[in-house]
Parts: C-alpha cells; sequence; structure tokens
C-alpha cells in the first residue's frame, strides 16, 4: 500500500519535471514571479487547481484511480503540493530563490513556477505510463539493437531540450550565480531526476524488467548512460550556438554544460519514452 | 478499470500532507497580503570593500530598496573629486538588497555615492 502511493506520488514527481523544466530554464518566468501581488498568487493557484481537477478528470497522476469527483478534487489538491514541491525544489537548485530575498519574492517564483510542474503532475500517467500493448514487440532484441534505440532516444530528447534551452541567456544566468561545490548538487539532482523518470516509466510496478535491453538495462546504469550521453549533447549544442568557443575557459565549458545537463538529461529520458 | 476502491490509509496521508503544505502556502500569501505596504521604492546604499587591482580601485557597495514596489533600471553613481562612476541594476524588487561594484582611479574612501534614477518595472 506504502509502495503503491510511493510509486504514485514519484510519478506525478517524475511529470512535473518533463512538463516543468522548460519554464524552469525561462528568465521571464522568474522576473514576473518577483514581482507578482498577493492577490494574483492566489488567483494563479486557483486557476491552476481548476485545470487540475479538470486533468485529473482525464488522466492524472495516479494509477487505477476510479474517477469519482472526490477523488478528482484530492487528488487535485496533492498534484497541486507536488507541483510547489518540486518547483521549490527546482528553483533552490538552480539557485534563483535563496533565503536573503524578500519573501514575496521567493513566494512568487515559487507560485508561478508551480503552475507548469503541477499541470506536468496533472498529465503524470499520459506522459509517462505507457499502455501494455508494447509488450509484444519488445521480445528479443539483440543487445546493441536494444542500446543503439534507447541512446538514440536520449540523443534526440537531450538535442530537442539541449536546442531549445542552449541558445538563451539562463545557462550563463544560473551558470553564473553558482559556486563551483554547488554543481555537484546540479549533477546529483540531475542524477536522481533522471532516475525517477527512468524508474517510473520503465520499471515502477510493472512486474516484466524487460529483457535483452542492452546497456540501459537496470535503472542504476541506465541514468548513468542516459547522463553522460546527456552531458555530450549539451556540450555539443552550446558549441553550435556558440554559447562556448575554443577561448572560453575550461571552468566555464564545465559549468554550462552541467548547468545545461539537467534539462538535456530530463529531455533525453522524454525522448527514451517517444521511441 | 478497477472496482471502487475506499481510499487507503497511505492515499490520506499524502492528502494531509499536501493540505498542510498548501494551507502553509497560502497562510503566507495571506500573510504578505495583511502586511503588503503600497510605498514606492526607496532606497539605501552602503560602502563594502575596496580592493586594488593594479591602478584601480573596486569598491564594492549594497543597494536596497526600502519601498514594497520593485524598481528597475536602477542607476547609482559614485562620485569623488573630479570622476564618476556608475552602475546600474536591472531589477531590485522591494524589500530586496543587490550588490554591485564601482570602479575608480583612486582610494574611493571618500566617495559620495547616490541612486540617480530608476524606471517602474
Amino acid at each position: 500500500m506504502w509502495r503503491r502511493e510511493f510509486d504514485d506520488l514519484l510519478n506525478g514527481i517524475a511529470g512535473a519535471f518533463l512538463f516543468g523544466i522548460p519554464l524552469l530554464y525561462t528568465m521571464e518566468v522568474w522576473d514576473i514571479g518577483s514581482d507578482l501581488t498577493p492577490l494574483h498568487m492566489l488567483l494563479y493557484l486557483g486557476l491552476t487547481y481548476i485545470a487540475l481537477v479538470a486533468l485529473n478528470r482525464a488522466t492524472g497522476f495516479r494509477r487505477n484511480s476510479d474517477e469519482t469527483w472526490s477523488r478528482s478534487l484530492a487528488d487535485s489538491i496533492e498534484a497541486l503540493a507536488l507541483g510547489a514541491l518540486v518547483a521549490c525544489f527546482s528553483l533552490i537548485v538552480l539557485r534563483r530563490v535563496s533565503f536573503d530575498l524578500a519573501y514575496d519574492v521567493i513566494l512568487g517564483k515559487v507560485i508561478l513556477e508551480t503552475m507548469p510542474c503541477a499541470i506536468g503532475v496533472g498529465m503524470a500517467n499520459g506522459l509517462l505510463r505507457r499502455e501494455d500493448d508494447d509488450e509484444a514487440q519488445v521480445e528479443q532484441q539483440s543487445f546493441w539493437h536494444a542500446t543503439l534505440v534507447d541512446a538514440g532516444g536520449t540523443m534526440l530528447g537531450a538535442t530537442v531540450v539541449g536546442l531549445s534551452i542552449a541558445p538563451t541567456d539562463e545557462v550563463g544566468v544560473i551558470a553564473a550565480s553558482l559556486p563551483p561545490w554547488w554543481l555537484w548538487l546540479i549533477m546529483a539532482a540531475s542524477l536522481l531526476i533522471s532516475y525517477v523518470i527512468v524508474f517510473q516509466a520503465e520499471f515502477g510496478d510493472h512486474q516484466q524488467r524487460k529483457q535483452d535491453r542492452g546497456l540501459f538495462q537496470s535503472p542504476l546504469s541506465e541514468t548513468i548512460a542516459s547522463y553522460i550521453i546527456s552531458l555530450v549533447f549539451a556540450l555539443v549544442t552550446l558549441r553550435v550556438f556558440n554559447q562556448i568557443d575554443a577561448s572560453t575557459s575550461l571552468a566555464q565549458i564545465i559549468d554550462y554544460t552541467i548547468v545545461l545537463g539537467l534539462p538535456a538529461t530530463v529531455g533525453g529520458a522524454a525522448g527514451r519514452l517517444a521511441v | 478499470m478497477k472496482k471502487r476502491q475506499a481510499r487507503t490509509t497511505a492515499e490520506w496521508v499524502s492528502l494531509i500532507i499536501s493540505i498542510l503544505l498548501l494551507s502553509c502556502l497560502v497562510g503566507m500569501i495571506g500573510w504578505l497580503w495583511a502586511t503588503e505596504g503600497d510605498e514606492p521604492a526607496q532606497f539605501s546604499l552602503a560602502m563594502g570593500e575596496v580592493r586594488q587591482v593594479g591602478e584601480q580601485f573596486y569598491l564594492e557597495i549594497t543597494v536596497r530598496n526600502d519601498g514594497d514596489q520593485a524598481a528597475a533600471a536602477v542607476e547609482i553613481v559614485g562620485s569623488l573629486d573630479d570622476q564618476q562612476s556608475n552602475v546600474t541594476l536591472d531589477l531590485l524588487p522591494g524589500h530586496a538588497e543587490q550588490n554591485a561594484t564601482l570602479i575608480f582611479s583612486s582610494d574611493p574612501k571618500q566617495a559620495e555615492l547616490a541612486v540617480v534614477g530608476y524606471s517602474e518595472p
């Protein structure tokens, strides 16, 4: 019972990251968030709640939830709270929120980022849970074929997300505000988020661990392999957009790559789900 | 489709925690609302450390907005004898502070600092 609940909550969290990450890397959202009035904050929370109730009628984040109204209303409360947690966590990890800021600035940013994250929770089933009908096609893929398909999906997803974030200023702004040791935190968060998504999508509750899945066989090795691929593609997209070039210092290259690696690895996980 | 299930204890626990979290959030907004003022931006400046780099002196300053409203393009001018240095902050929300640095070519201990203008964001 506890396992299942934990599983459902993780599913919601995975959805929040998948949907919310692009807006977490948007400066305009931080700026607008720092200037919200309390009235708008309440209004946005209320609107998000209404959207969530509608979403929960359709998909939601729980497995096997019977669709009674009371259940939808309660699930939406949880989705909103999960969204707020994810927004808060991400803003802290990206150093957009720290405790020397004014309370209304912190609250405004958190609430504005809660909107996409909570919507992501509400769509988690749609984003993550595949129907069981793809079991048939999994049967006997060779080791290398399976590895290639997953690696290709990761590259695709990491590139798509990388392309949309690399040319913007956010990477530089975030990187500039971090002390070096903070990068470890971002790496840890990237791995953790990627693990949650992978685990939810491929292994949660589904008893059949697919066989012969190549290098991407266990959640742990899949997470690490996909993180490395995502870092490489983060680096490539940064180079493509001239964010780094031959004259850039090594420290800055590392900074930028790791900061972009977080959304890239989330994109990579999404890419693997798509293929 | 499963048959109708009663909510499990685990679901109740997460629901209750969620309600607590959200009430905290809503409570904080309420508190903000109650204490919210409508003072326009007003600034105070503090000098920090000076460090010398070659021939130049870098003066760290802290700009604080004591008003309730945010200010954009906050321009700070430091004057010392006949020199002037200036810096512009993109955005300074109400009750927030930000650090900046002014650069002079002689020791700025005696420099005069002033915020000379801002725009509404």
